[in-house]
């Protein structure tokens, strides 16, 4: 009571006493809480809107047995623009450009005495990707209740949705969050859809934040791959690929709404951070009709800090359903139900059928500590000059992930069926790092990772690669704005 | 299809806007305000120019804290009972991210840290720190303190900026009051 009062008297007499520079503004007692997505920083471009991002580069080595070369990794960038009409009114969105050299397209046609020439080229970099992270409107009741609508982060566990570089001190993403992964879609996981996000005080000092929200849904999606190969004294071989896997949601309005996401986080003090959440869908498509099965993934999190140090971890569990009636209906699919395989086609050509990575369970965890210090007589020296609170940080986390009865593919080629036996597959990775934050949105880090197979007779990641163990460095940098 | 129509269902039953609206614009007149922010006390105003000689003092004051915006003028207040200082006020701005915030920050008559509320706040993010959970960390300290993030302030997931912003204010308005009244 006493310090509403307070608060309330300073708020009448900012009325009438504060500096030049708050008068010249019109005062709106207003206060906006965090928005759960939306990425601190920017720079306002106009009154109501704020452009912002964030990029990072990694150098990559490893102690694989065949390791990719060592180099240089560039991560992504990512460009927001938060637009806020009115205090109530909010519009989001994030564009993401990873491991993105260039695309070109060049189309041409060419006619020549004996007929015509339609040609189309496709240039890209290696692995590069365009895509929409968020997009969303927000209309706010309070700050307990809003509603959102459009392309979300799925709010299964908290990597997914504080998934930004330069929030972290290790320059790779956890092992169950992007690299296996166990988050049944890899970080940063969004869907279409609508639903609430809000927060309320709880008692003298806690805060309860929620958000749940029905999304279209994860969904077993095709790719179609295309390859020339060459093969000793025979023809060139022309080869198509259509690979099923797990993706998000289609975001064109095919496959109705087929999922629902939530989160539930608690804070009884600003130290402490304890949260549970969940993903519950059918993730068959329709092509594989009647087949029905489901995603049901829940998660637990949290974050506790002492002065310098903080504990961060997550855990999370996902089951697909029956995996063997998804291998049925795609094998039924494929060959009309017949059990026979396509035949071979012409000579030099090549068409398969794949489903891959299918598990029935996942689950696995990370956990992170963190303790940041500077030595103060490092304020005037080249790292601290300047700088009102530079930053080092040790970071230590392990992490483990089990993919249980893992398939790796099912593939269907020149009259044959092809699958593996299902094994467990579980990998540990314990990394230790520092970094180095002249600002807190910059972070120059270099960690080294320790990965073990605990189980299988490859790795989850990279995956497929027999290494019994590796060690790999890494050396990044990070910013924000 | 149940999902889309629980949805339906919420926002149909979801709270009015009016009644948030009342919790963001509070009113008190003058008389109640100074009661409030020292009980049975009297509260004398004084604004205090912010002279070029004024700021050098200050910033050699700071030290290391880097304030980024530097007000013409600063309102303070004493608070009197029975002719005794009670304590002391200013009121101060400061950037979060890109937008100013106005704090108001009282002190004890030693200078330690009584209470701290955020009066115009105009970010669209960050403003956890309006929480009295996180101003209630300022409780105490003093203009020799660090008033770091990951020290002695804990942060706000989200909000660092911010964060940030507040433990400048603090360090000003503490510095302020210090070359005023001490």
């Amino acid at each position: 009571m006493r310090r509403f009062g307070f608060s309330a008297a300073l708020l009448m007499l900012g009325g009438s006493v504060v500096p030049a520079l708050a008068q010249s503004s019109q005062p709106t007692a207003t206060s906006a809480p965090q928005t759960p997505g939306v990425r601190s920083g920017g720079v306002s471009v106009a009154d109501t809107v704020t452009v912002g991002g964030y990029g990072s580069v990694r150098y990559e080595t490893s102690s694989l047995d065949e390791p990719k070369a060592a180099g240089f990794d560039f991560r992504r960038f990512v460009l927001t623009a938060d637009a806020t009409p009115n205090d109530r009114l909010q519009a989001y969105i994030e564009i993401e450009f990873e491991r993105l050299g260039e695309i070109e397209v060049e189309r041409g046609v060419e006619r020549s005495p004996s007929g015509i020439a339609f040609k189309e080229e496709l240039e890209g970099g290696h692995g590069g990707e365009i895509a929409i992270e968020q997009m969303w409107g927000q209309f706010k009741f309070g700050d307990a209740f809003s509603v959102r609508f459009g392309q979300v982060l799925v709010p299964l566990g908290r990597f997914n949705i504080a998934h930004d570089d330069d929030r972290w001190d290790i320059p790779r993403r956890t092992l169950i969050d992007r690299n296996v992964p166990i988050l049944p879609v890899k970080a940063a996981w969004t869907e279409l859809g609508a639903g609430f996000v809000g927060s309320a005080g709880v008692g003298k000092s806690g805060q309860l934040t929620y958000q749940a929200y029905v999304v279209n849904g994860a969904v077993l999606d095709f790719a179609v791959e295309k390859a020339v190969e060459s093969q000793v004294d025979e023809p060139g071989v022309s080869q198509l690929a259509s690979e099923i896997s797990l993706g998000r949601g289609p975001v064109n309005g095919e496959g109705g709404t087929r999922a629902g996401a939530w989160r539930l986080m608690y804070s009884p003090t600003l130290t402490t951070e304890i949260a549970v959440s969940g993903y519950h869908g059918k993730y068959t498509p329709e092509f594989l009709d009647p087949l029905t099965e489901h995603i049901n993934a829940f998660g637990v999190d949290g974050l506790w800090k002492h002065g310098a140090l903080s504990i961060e971890g997550e855990y999370i569990h996902a089951d697909f359903g029956d995996t063997d009636r998804v291998v049925q209906a795609f094998v039924d699919t494929v060959t009309g139900s017949t059990g026979h395989a396509p035949l071979a086609g012409a000579a030099g050509t090549v068409a398969e059928f794949a489903i891959k990575n299918l598990s029935p369970s996942r689950h696995g965890y990370w956990v992170e500590g963190r303790y940041h210090f500077w030595p103060v007589k490092w304020q005037k020296n080249s790292l601290g000059n300047g700088f009102e609170d530079p930053q080092f940080t040790w970071v230590l986390r392990y992490e483990r992930a089990t993919v249980k009865h893992a398939i790796e593919e099912v593939a269907i080629e020149d009259g044959g069926i092809e699958s593996a036996d299902p094994e467990t597959l579980r990998q540990e990775r314990t990394t230790i790092g520092l970094s180095y934050r002249p600002l807190q949105s910059v972070v120059f880090s270099v960690a080294l990772e320790h990965n073990r197979r605990l189980d299988g007779d490859v790795l989850l990641f990279p995956f497929g690669k027999i290494s019994q163990a590796y060690t790999g460095l890494l050396v990044g940098m990070s910013f924000g704005f | 299809m149940r999902a889309s129509l629980a949805i339906l269902v919420v926002l149909l039953v979801a709270p009015a806007p009016g009644r948030a609206q009342q919790e963001t614009t509070v009113y008190l007149t003058i008389d109640q305000a100074s009661k409030t922010l020292f009980p049975g006390a009297q509260v004398e105003r004084k604004d205090v120019t912010s002279s070029h000689e004024f700021q050098e003092k200050l910033k050699a004051k700071l030290g290391r804290v880097q304030p980024t915006v530097w007000e013409s003028s600063y309102t303070t207040f004493t608070a009197r009972q029975d002719n005794a200082v009670v304590g002391y006020a200013v009121v101060v701005d400061e950037i979060g991210k890109v937008n100013p915030f106005t704090l108001m920050v009282s002190t004890t008559p030693d200078f330690r840290v009584r209470d701290v509320a955020v009066m115009v706040y105009r970010e669209t993010r960050g403003g956890e720190i309006t929480q009295k959970r996180f101003l209630a960390q300022y409780q105490g300290k003093r203009s020799s303190d660090v008033l770091l993030l990951n020290r002695d302030i804990v942060g706000i997931t989200g909000a660092t900026l911010s964060v940030n912003g507040a433990n400048r204010a603090v360090h000003k308005a503490l510095s302020v009051l210090e070359l005023v009244y001490q």
